[in-house]
């Protein structure tokens, strides 16, 4: 079995590693050179392209604000108009229409009773006195009001009275009449807009 | 005199020792002159582009919807009417109160008090509970009538549905009636309280914020038609005080 000898001096061994690093430093820069350099010349390229774009928005921008400009006295007036659209919306949809519900009222009151004195009062509640032939008329007019399913009275308010209290029931002896003060609640957004 | 160079010797320099060092000055420049201000500079540039590119498109939008009203110029002049009809810019109370006697006389009642006053668009948005969100403060301001009639039920069910329709708008706040004390008589003691609103807009032209208002859209539409079908009373306010005034001035002097 043959045993190869190495008969380069130790010096010239050294040399050789000392060349050797050098190259391999030398092709690492201008490796990294070349890497950097083709960063360097995309982010340049995008920079430029990202600015170049900015410059034909901040033209774009100038041009619409001139024609906008020009257009100024149509602008006030769609503002003016758009501002009182607004609260005309507001007032609309918020409109209670009182007349539906007193006719959804006279069509549930019963003959035999009689309304002396109505209100209206805060939170969607009417207060109602008045005086019935009978304490039946009184409890026929209670339910009509409190019936979800009333007919004879305007379409779409048969749920419209969401709660009725009887607060006082006193009996006129002089008129044989029995008088009487309820509570009725409401559903505003019945009357709203129909 | 023969001049002995080793040329390998300066290549050898050149290759080995300037290239490298001259490579590595100048990636270390790029470095810092192109890549590190480029890295911190690209995003910013990207949220400005993206910035201006919504400003045009705004711009854009803001230019066709103001083109398209020019070209509808009519019909805005017409829904501008329309709804300064509706939501007068002053309070004008003489015409108001002249409208809601009108209706009431139109319904048959017989009007024995109306009074008014101003209401504070500030404080026209209901009390709230303690934590509860604040609603928005009213868009506009009232005037507060205090109406007092005698008339039927009929009739008061006939003036709510004149006043709701009343081109003018007049809101009912609260009403109330009463049986007069003679009660073999229908006629009911009715009190009501309306509140008219009115607005007075004063706008400015503002080149970058958009107008949003659409002519053609369904929700303007409907409340155009909505206005179109109410009843205009028109009540006009005579001005001859100058040639009262004159008059007066007149027969003082003669005296």
């Amino acid at each position: 079995m043959g045993q190869s000898i190495n008969l380069i001096p130790q010096e010239e061994k050294q040399e050789q590693t000392k060349t050797q690093l050098v190259k391999l430093s030398t092709v690492f820069t201008i490796i990294l050179f070349v890497i950097v350099a083709g960063i360097s010349g995309y982010l340049f390229y995008q920079t430029y392209s990202l600015k170049t774009q900015i410059q034909l928005h901040e033209a774009n921008i100038t041009d619409l604000r001139a024609q906008i400009q020009n257009q100024s006295q149509i602008e006030i007036i769609a503002r003016n108009l758009e501002s009182k659209y607004k609260a005309l919306n507001s007032i609309l949809t918020d409109r209670l229409y009182y007349s539906l519900l007193l006719k959804e009222v006279q069509a549930r009151l019963p003959q035999t009773v009689v309304i002396e004195d109505f209100s209206i009062t805060q939170g969607n509640a009417i207060n109602i006195s008045g005086t019935a032939e009978t304490y039946i008329a009184i409890a026929e007019f209670i339910n009509a009001l409190t019936n979800k399913e009333f007919v004879g009275g305007v379409t779409g308010l048969e749920k419209l009275f969401t709660s009725v209290s009887l607060n006082t029931v006193t009996t006129e002896s002089n008129v044989s009449k029995i008088k009487f003060f309820i509570v009725v609640s409401f559903n505003g957004s019945l009357i709203k807009k129909i | 005199m023969k001049l002995n160079i080793n040329t390998n010797s300066i290549k050898e320099v050149l290759v080995n020792f300037l290239i490298p060092l001259i490579a590595l000055a100048v990636s270390g420049m790029l470095g810092i002159f192109v890549i590190i201000p480029s890295v911190k500079g690209l995003p910013l540039l990207k949220e400005d582009i993206a910035q201006k590119a919504a400003l045009e498109d705004q711009l854009s939008k803001k230019v066709d919807n103001l083109s398209k009203l020019v070209n509808f110029k009519q019909v805005v002049d017409e829904n501008v009417a329309l709804v300064s009809n509706a939501l007068v810019s002053e309070a004008l109370v003489p015409q108001l109160l002249t409208q809601i006697d009108l209706i009431a006389q139109e319904a048959g009642l017989k009007v024995d008090k109306l009074s008014y006053s101003f209401s504070d668009p500030a404080k026209t948005t209901a009390p709230v509970a303690a934590g509860a969100p604040v609603p928005p403060p009213a868009l506009y301001s009232s005037v507060v009538v205090n109406l007092g009639a005698v008339g039927s039920y009929n009739q008061l069910g006939a003036f709510l549905e004149n006043l709701e329709s009343a081109a003018r708008l007049v809101d009912v706040s609260t009403f109330r009636y009463t049986m007069n004390e003679d009660k073999e008589s229908s006629a009911l003691q009715i009190t009501v309280i309306l509140q008219s609103p009115y607005l007075f807009v004063d706008s400015s032209a503002v080149t970058d914020d958009p107008v949003t208002l659409d002519i053609s859209s369904k929700s303007f539409v409907d409340l155009v038609n909505k206005v179109k079908a109410l009843k205009l009373y028109e009540v006009s306010v005579t001005k001859d005080f100058g040639d009262k005034v004159t008059e007066s001035s007149e027969s003082t002097s003669s005296l």
